[in-house]
């Protein structure tokens, strides 16, 4: 567009030429870009608006539609479920982001060293995420067996008679968030990348200047990677705050031991889908769409208190 | 500073994008889990099914293409692999030979959760695109009353009358004297034993316990303890096919009051039959019966089938599975206890078949329906999954002569059926999670049953409010 503003005052007939040629090529963008926006809109977009609509009436896709206002929040706000719910993806939240920031770093500070078998390293810590979540379910299921688990075994083997994990309301939600540090390859990943992207210059200037490995991983490192660090702790807690395949998985949609497991949407799923209370579940999903925008958008306030990115002050 | 300018954008797109995607999204991370059924599901069905559809359609397609005069019918049906499986392959075979007119095409369509009505259905009847006929568990349908054609009428006309059925197959597929569909068979359970611990424990292999406190002294004997740690359980009520409704018909109690149409979970009799089972984990040691429950694995490494656990309640499928499993089991099937050692009864479930609304076939749809549920024909194919057919004359006629299933065909006409509410998904779920929230001190069985009680009975006034 720029350099296509300073021809205009030299070369009139020529830009008159340029535009249409580029108002030509728009042309086909758009067309090759339609299949998507029509997908969109139809798929993402319909629906999406359609929930607010739902959301204030009983709708279960078979019979019709009855407005009944703000009843379905109201019920909401009284369903002891709602708030078994949310009391559960919180403290997953809670637990499960701080350990996958501070696990992941951790992970990704030791295969950036260069040490033997790097690579292979890498690829062992990444392959957990390439299975499914279900298979991972079922193979933490049988690792976490009270009577024949590994690794109540092990902990046997040192004498320590083992919880019963997935089989108690206390040990269940700690149970979780282990298995959910398995995938966690992926922000190990991103951190890896957002190492590799930090100037070799500041690390030997901080050599220069005598400083120790971990200083300069506390005064150099850290915050040079905290805006991959943002980055992944804001995908984590919408992933934390949506968790639902794992202890679905895991419990076949009850949330047993004594709703331990019984996370904000898989109830969210079970009105919906099981007792096809369509309404309701709208509800529901702009109850946690709220939830998580705000928790978003106070994050990005406190980022400019302790995200640095490259260039600035 | 334009680039990270433009880096907060892209973070804050994503963020956008993601939570469009999961407001959006919730039907396609469920089926995520789809191939993961529910186990209650399985429990309910009594026969777990997951597997894919390629066998039944591939055949059914290339049949219908030599005979293209014919009307084709699409019959949905959870059941793809195993015995239950070969059921449904060898009825429709069966029914096609029989038909000049009709060519019935079976497809195997999975279960959400429940395997009652699916919200698949739902949906494809709001798209105007139903099948012509559909296999579900009777106890779910009645919620989804709007998405079936009501069958008196066709019923009244072809002389298909409750008499042809157990009362509670034909109950049960009955909401406020409307039919949802035809009962198609049923499910029961009873006390299976293991023989040879019974002899270690020094107790009589055919003398199995008829009371309560006799299963509780059984129980007793045959648990074995060793370094403190138990090793087998005599017995564990919830566990296999214990349910609350189990237990609560044992006792005597009753889910539902017909007069009052209010459901009755909090009856005195099943606020018995919860402390009890209640209180026999406790003896035991709730830790140690959680790690069991929790541990136990399923086919053969069911711990009745595999020697870990002396007696459990479950169902008459349990036959073919240990027959499967482990064929030198030695093992008898004997009522389900009560208090008083009299009055037996089982909880009975089954599907009906239904015929979903605005079906373009309806005449072939009902004849095919009316062939599977009445036919003797196709009844006595119920011997293949060992399940029951919902007619008591052709169940005496394909088992009369096994001994093993001379208990169940005793107290099957007794037998007991879920109540048909507008909120049986919602109920059967609550139930079926009681004892845990009652071994984990989440209050009181009492309390528990009080509070789903309310639960369901408000469920139910809503929905009949907006009707």
């Amino acid at each position: 567009m720029f350099s296509a503003r300073t021809i205009a005052g030299i070369r009139p007939r020529m830009v008159w030429k340029r535009r249409g040629i580029e108002s030509r090529r728009a042309k086909y963008g758009y067309i090759f870009a339609l299949p998507w926006m029509t997908g969109l809109l139809l798929f993402y977009a319909y629906p999406l608006l359609s929930s607010i609509y739902y959301s204030f009436n009983k709708y279960n896709v078979i019979s019709p539609v009855e407005w009944v206002g703000l009843n379905n929040y109201k019920e909401l706000f009284n369903d002891p479920l709602f708030w078994t719910g949310i009391k559960n993806t919180l403290y997953y939240a809670l637990f499960a982001v701080p350990i996958s920031v501070v696990l992941g770093i951790s992970l990704a500070l030791l295969l950036n060293m260069p040490i033997r078998w790097r690579s292979f390293f890498r690829t062992v810590f990444f392959i957990p995420t390439l299975v499914p979540v279900v298979a991972t379910a079922i193979i933490w299921q049988w690792l976490l067996n009270p009577q024949f688990g590994l690794i109540n075994h092990l902990l046997e083997t040192i004498g320590i008679g083992g919880p019963p994990w997935l089989g108690d309301p206390k040990w269940s939600k700690p149970s979780l968030i282990l298995m959910a540090q398995w995938g966690i390859g992926n922000s190990v990943i991103i951190y890896l990348a957002g190492l590799q992207d930090i100037s070799k210059d500041y690390d030997d200037a901080a050599r220069v200047d005598g400083a120790s490995g971990l200083r300069k991983v506390w005064h150099i490192t850290l915050p040079l990677l905290t805006p991959v660090i943002f980055f992944n702790m804001i995908m984590g807690i919408i992933n934390a705050l949506q968790v639902f395949t794992l202890p679905y998985a895991l419990t076949y949609g009850t949330g047993n031991p004594a709703n331990s497991l019984l996370f904000y949407s898989m109830h969210l799923y079970n009105n919906a889908f099981l007792y096809m209370k369509m309404g309701y579940a709208s509800a529901m999903a702009w109850i946690l769409f709220i939830v998580i925008m705000t928790i978003t958008l106070l994050l990005f306030r406190s980022s400019s208190r302790w995200v640095y990115y490259h260039g600035d002050q | 500073m334009g680039i990270n300018k433009r880096l907060k954008m892209v973070c804050l797109c994503l963020v956008v994008l993601l939570g469009i995607t999961m407001l959006g999204g919730c039907s396609s991370q469920g089926n995520e889990n789809g191939a993961n059924q529910s186990s209650s599901a399985a429990n309910q069905s009594g026969s777990s099914n997951n597997a894919s559809e390629s066998t039944d359609t591939g055949n059914s397609k290339s049949s219908q293409s030599t005979q293209k005069e014919k009307t084709k019918i699409v019959f949905w049906h959870n059941w793809a692999t195993g015995p239950s499986g070969e059921s449904i392959k060898k009825s429709v075979e069966e029914f096609n030979k029989s038909q000049d007119d009709i060519i019935v095409e079976p497809l195997f369509v999975a279960t959400d959760a429940g395997d009652s009505i699916t919200s698949k259905l739902l949906t494809a009847v709001a798209a105007g695109n139903p099948p012509d006929v559909m296999l579900a568990s009777r106890y779910g349908i009645a919620e989804y009353m709007d998405a079936v054609t009501i069958l008196n009428d066709l019923a009244e006309r072809d002389n298909i009358n409750a008499d042809m059925f157990y009362e509670w197959a034909w109950e049960e597929a009955t909401y406020d004297g409307q039919l949802l569909g035809l009962p198609y068979d049923g499910t029961a359970r009873a006390l299976f034993y293991n023989k040879d611990h019974f002899k270690e424990a020094g107790l009589d292999p055919e003398k199995p316990p008829l009371t309560i406190s006799e299963l509780e002294e059984y129980a007793k004997k045959l648990t074995i303890r060793e370094n403190g740690k138990i090793t087998r359980f005599g017995f564990i009520p919830w566990y296999g096919e214990g349910w609350l409704y189990t237990w609560g018909w044992a006792f005597g109690g009753e889910f539902y009051d017909k007069e009052t149409g209010k459901v009755t979970a909090n009856h005195p009799k099943i606020v018995e039959a919860l402390t009890w089972m209640t209180s026999f984990a406790e003896q035991f040691g709730i830790e140690n019966v959680t790690n069991f429950t929790s541990s136990a694995g399923s086919a053969a490494m069911n711990p009745f089938i595999s020697g870990q656990l002396s007696m459990m309640v479950t169902g008459n499928w349990m036959i073919a599975q240990i027959e499967q499993y482990n064929s030198d089991l030695n093992y008898g099937i004997s009522y389900i206890p009560t208090p008083d050692g009299k009055n037996f009864t089982t909880y009975v479930g089954g599907r009906a078949l239904i015929i979903p609304k605005g079906v373009k076939n309806l005449e072939e749809a009902w004849t095919f329906v009316k062939w599977m549920c009445t036919s003797e024909e196709a009844q006595s194919l119920k011997k293949m999954t060992g399940e029951f057919s919902a007619r008591p004359d052709v169940n005496a006629k394909i088992y009369g002569d096994d001994p093993r299933q001379k208990i169940f065909l005793e107290v099957l006409p007794n037998g007991k059926h879920r109540p048909v509410i507008l909120a049986g998904n919602m109920m059967w779920d609550e139930l079926a999670k009681a004892p845990d929230l009652v071994i984990n001190k989440q209050g009181t069985p009492k309390e528990i049953l009080d509070q789903i009680t309310d639960k369901i009975n408000s469920e139910i006034e809503k929905k009949k409010r907006s009707q």
